[in-house]
């Protein structure tokens, strides 16, 4: 997207917000409506960076938005059992690995029958007496298991509101579930009370069944994907020019969860999965010679620590109710893997002109890629002079004429004669001024045939870096001299990355200036 | 065997002394011999710290560290900083800030952030960094455990109460 | 992994440690053992006996000597050296070094001696050591002998030492002038490393003599002849340019292997990128200093 961005002169966030396909728009016929906004992710991850101004020259800033469509299997299971002290008991097949899947589960329950967090209890999965699930994984459990905990909670609400209906004999309409019991309206009916009347003992429980499958919710869950997992990441890099490491003092990730259910363990879902991001993105590439791996171990197998996340963090998490899981909750935990390496390659392209598209972006990697720079721009001329080749050196080296001959080029300054030079260059471009202060070295002389220079500098508002090499010959002919310039222009910066294709008419206007001048200089043909 | 050793240690404050081969792996003789299973292996090569204990306070890898060499020192193990009901502080602070996830490297961050504090009870977000460069985790991403470390940072708290011979005067190991 | 069952003996004379390793069958001294216990977990070294140093009273002192030479006893761990003051007030750089070397465990309860021994080329203290102009002291059967430490290591794994030889004390000249050590890392071990020492002519501004070692691109640590040799008498704020001038040709001498921690072009770049680095800031050093 930055690079089509970069060719049209546009800023990638506005070409990304031009194009996105809307809310209810398909990418693909067979796949579920887009149910979410990109925008509003891209927009959350902008905000966030408000706070402060543009990063620092040393500074450049890469987005990414990205979907996925996780796997669509509607079909689980789940019981919950609501005993006679009010303690709740959820059994479901879903397996605990860290991702805090059985801590939602009892959120689901606690919340659908509005008793407290600390009253439920998750029992560890054993598949031998929890019920069938079709597996953990693919950020579904949230959404599916979620759905037959809410449903199996439904159920025991039932069941324990006809108690209620039957033994007081009260219109159901009446009664709600309130924390430790029934409320009539008029009075609270503890668990222990429905149950003791109920039972005619001290002793009780009601089990609630919950089931999905795909022709629950009227075949809704059956389109895949279930939902469609987003994120957008912003990241703010620094380049060390001479070795070519990345940093990222700063990240924000944005991803549409639908519904939080457990705020702390959603966040760390998300960081965590950037974290991995960050891994992919810089550090991890496993080797193989021979079908073997060379480095599986983490003395040679590199993975984010705690000092290569960035400190500062923001994740973003959007609650639009709109996910087809317990109060609109979607899946999550994957998404927010998935823009870090283009945001950071985004950054780096914004910034150098340089494009990485193999991971990991290896200090290595980055430093031959800022070598090569952004593409060279090559321009040569050759024009015949009718001057020996002795008085036209004379006028080649004299360089406050030459200079002349350059558009833009001010205030050159003698450091050392046919060694160094200052001089200002000044380009407009659209609505770009332009400023490089340029220091001009002379890199090799052979009197009176061939000199080599190299200018380069960089403008401190666009951080624009320039960089030109001239190899200027004088070869002698018949009628005078040919006089021959080849130049290498290398341009980068955020300028660069707006549009090469501009900067690239710019200098070839420059050059046809400049032939042009020199030619009258000269007395050229 | 010819070559074991009768060695003698505290292990969380209470006594212990065994014979052992020579060979014998600290971790191998907390877990195993002893039972205390809190402590993890992972990478088994002194680069994740899922391993950590202190020894004399210090934080060591128990996966290479030799059992002959806690002869006559202090141990401290996961459980050794767990009190007998509830959480320590270092632990709460993890639970409320979500700095855990699969738990599998918790043990190991505990112990690190035990012996920081006890040397560094105030320490700068880059001294966290750099203290904590050495304990691998795989879920969280750091961020929460980096608040939850940060959070104890700030805390005033009174020496006694946060150091860990105050915790053992509470604690009862239980080994045959 | 366990390590294949060996003899534990414990020592409390360098004299007893060197004999019980000389002894029938094959021993080896033992400190903190985080790389020698590393290799015996792996099964790539085996050995029959394993002798405790630990208990020689002396081997981890740090004292500035009558001589005006530092001594750091062989094991002194990590954690000891960074955080002693002689170190810190007199190489502040060394302190440096040990607080970043591998991780806090590692610092706890390795040791100075027993990185050299190993011999491990990614490693930090042999370049800086190099640089420091140090000579290792090594006690053995027929007495002591002392090895500099430019020639101490004398390949990947491989160093001088006999089997028999236990490592003491390593000794330097307190530095007279700014010393700087850089490394880069990209992984557990630095992929190159520049430790660099100046001496300076008595309350001149110039720089007497320079050392400048380069580690982990070869075997072990090089000498930058060539820098060494512009910056000798030159005054300290044309250190940076004259370093520039002759580091091409320099870094051109070097000895690197190609592996996965870069290309040989790169890691010669990234020397010659931490080269400068320390010389910007042992200018900035001697600048504050007079």
């Amino acid at each position: 997207m930055d690079n089509v961005a970069a060719v049209i002169g546009m800023d990638p966030a506005e070409f990304r917000l031009k194009n996105l396909a809307a809310r209810g728009e398909r990418t693909r016929p067979d796949l579920r409506a887009l149910d979410m906004d990109m925008s509003e992710l891209m927009v959350r991850v902008t905000q966030s960076f408000a706070s402060e101004s543009q990063g620092s020259n040393r500074r450049s800033r890469g987005m990414a938005v990205a979907a996925t469509d996780p796997a669509n299997t509607p079909i689980a299971n789940a019981i919950v059992r609501l005993k006679i002290d009010g303690s709740i008991l959820v059994s479901v097949s879903s397996i605990e690995v860290g991702q805090g899947a059985h801590a939602t589960m009892a959120r689901i329950a606690a919340q659908t029958l509005k008793q407290p967090f600390s009253a439920v209890s998750t029992l560890r999965a054993d598949t031998a007496v929890a019920p069938y699930d079709w597996g953990t994984g693919a950020s579904r459990s949230t959404v599916v298991v979620g759905l037959s905990v809410e449903n199996a909670a439904l159920d025991a609400a039932d069941q324990i509101l006809d108690m209620v209906v039957d033994v007081w004999e009260l219109p159901k309409e009446s009664l709600s579930l309130v924390e430790g019991g029934v409320s009539t309206g008029s009075e609270v009916l503890t668990f222990h009370q429905i149950f003791h009347r109920t039972l005619g003992v001290d002793s009780g429980e009601v089990v609630g069944r919950g089931a999905i499958t795909p022709r629950s919710k009227k075949g809704a869950l059956a389109e895949s994907p279930l939902f469609w997992e987003t994120s957008a990441g912003l990241a703010e890099i620094v380049v060390d020019e001479d070795t070519g490491e990345i940093h990222a003092p700063r990240y924000a990730s944005a991803a549409d969860v639908g519904r939080v259910i457990d705020r702390v363990a959603a966040e760390g879902q998300d960081e965590g999965a950037a974290a991995m991001g960050f891994g992919h993105a810089l550090y991890e590439q496993l080797e193989f010679e021979d079908g073997q791996p060379l480095n599986a171990t983490p003395i040679d197998y590199m993975i984010p620590r705690i000092s290569d996340v960035p400190p500062v963090f923001d994740t973003i998490l959007i609650e639009n109710g709109d996910g087809p899981g317990p109060g609109g909750a979607k899946g999550m935990g994957e998404g927010a893997i998935l823009p870090v390496a283009p945001a950071i390659a985004n950054a780096l392209f914004s910034a150098y002109g340089v494009r990485i598209t193999d991971l990991p972006m290896t200090p290595e990697k980055v430093w031959r890629a800022l070598q090569r720079g952004s593409e060279f721009m090559e321009f040569n001329m050759s024009m015949m002079v009718p001057a020996t080749p002795g008085d036209l050196w004379k006028t080649l080296i004299d360089v406050p004429s030459i200079s002349s001959c350059i558009p833009g080029c001010e205030n050159v300054e003698e450091i050392a004669p046919l060694e160094s030079y200052k001089a200002m260059v000044k380009q407009k471009i659209g609505p770009f001024k332009v400023e490089v202060p340029a220091e001009i070295v002379v890199e090799s002389v052979t009197e009176p045939s061939h000199v080599r220079t190299r200018a380069t500098g960089r403008d401190k508002f666009t951080g624009t870096r320039l960089a030109v090499i001239l190899d200027v010959s004088v070869i002698p002919e018949d009628l005078g001299s040919k006089l021959t310039v080849d130049a290498k222009v290398d341009i980068q910066g955020r300028l660069a990355s707006m549009g090469l294709g501009v900067i690239k008419r710019r200098v070839d206007q420059n050059f046809e200036e400049f032939e042009t001048r020199l030619k009258s200089l000269l007395g050229a043909a | 065997m010819t070559n074991v050793q009768l060695i003698s240690f505290s292990l969380n404050g209470q006594p212990v002394e065994m014979e052992i081969p020579g060979h014998t792996l600290l971790i191998d003789l907390i877990r195993d011999r002893i039972g205390l299973k809190g402590t993890k292996r992972s990478c088994d090569m002194e680069v994740c710290g899922a391993c950590t204990m202190l020894l004399d306070g210090d934080p060591i890898s128990s996966c290479t560290t030799l059992a002959v060499d806690v002869d006559g020192k202090e141990i401290t193990t996961i459980e050794g900083v767990t009190p007998p009901n509830g959480l320590s502080r270092i632990q709460k602070a993890f639970v409320l800030h979500g700095g855990l996830q699969c738990g599998f490297c918790t043990p190991g961050f505990i112990m690190a952030v035990t012996a920081l504090l006890k040397t560094n009870p105030h320490p700068t977000d880059a001294e966290i960094r750099h203290y904590l460069h050495g304990n691998l985790c795989r879920c969280t991403g750091y961020t929460k455990i980096f608040e939850a470390v940060k959070s104890l940072a700030a805390e005033q708290v009174s020496e006694d109460a946060a150091s860990p011979a105050a915790r053992r005067r509470n604690f009862r190991l239980e080994t045959s | 992994m366990l390590p294949t069952p060996f003899e534990f003996d414990r020592a409390s004379t360098v004299a007893a440690a060197v004999s019980a390793v000389g002894q029938e069958g094959e021993g080896m001294f033992y400190s903190g053992g985080t790389e020698l216990l590393l290799a015996m977990k792996m099964r790539v070294i085996h050995t029959e006996r394993l002798v405790d140093i630990k208990g020689i009273p002396g081997l981890d002192r740090i004292v500035l000597n009558d001589a005006n030479e530092l001594e750091i006893g062989s094991r002194c761990t990590h954690v000891k050296i960074a955080g002693d003051s002689v170190i810190r007030e007199h190489v502040p750089a060394l302190a440096s070094l040990c607080a970043n070397v591998a991780n806090v465990r590692v610092r706890s309860v390795g040791t100075i001696g027993g990185n050299l021994c190993f011999g491990e080329p990614h490693a930090d203290p042999p370049t800086m050591l190099g640089a420091l102009d140090a000579r290792l002291v090594l006690q053995g059967p027929n007495g002591t002998r002392s090895v500099h430490a430019d020639d101490f290591i004398r390949s990947e794994l491989e160093t001088v030492r006999e089997a028999d030889e236990l490592m003491i004390v390593i000794v330097f000249p307190r530095p007279t002038g700014p010393v700087t050590y850089r490394r880069f890392k990209h992984g557990e071990r630095p992929s190159v490393n520049v430790g660099m020492a100046w001496s300076m002519e008595a309350g001149a501004h110039s720089i007497k003599s320079a050392r400048v070692r380069v580690g982990a691109l070869g075997s072990k640590p090089q000498p930058l002849k060539a820098v060494e040799g512009v910056l000798k008498g030159l005054p300290v704020h044309d250190a940076h340019r004259a370093i520039q001038s002759v580091l091409a040709a320099a870094l051109d001498e070097l000895d690197v292997n190609e592996d996965r921690h870069g290309s040989a072009d790169y890691k010669r770049h990234l020397a010659g990128v931490l080269l400068l680095r320390n010389a910007e800031e042992a200018v900035a050093m001697q600048g504050r200093a007079t």
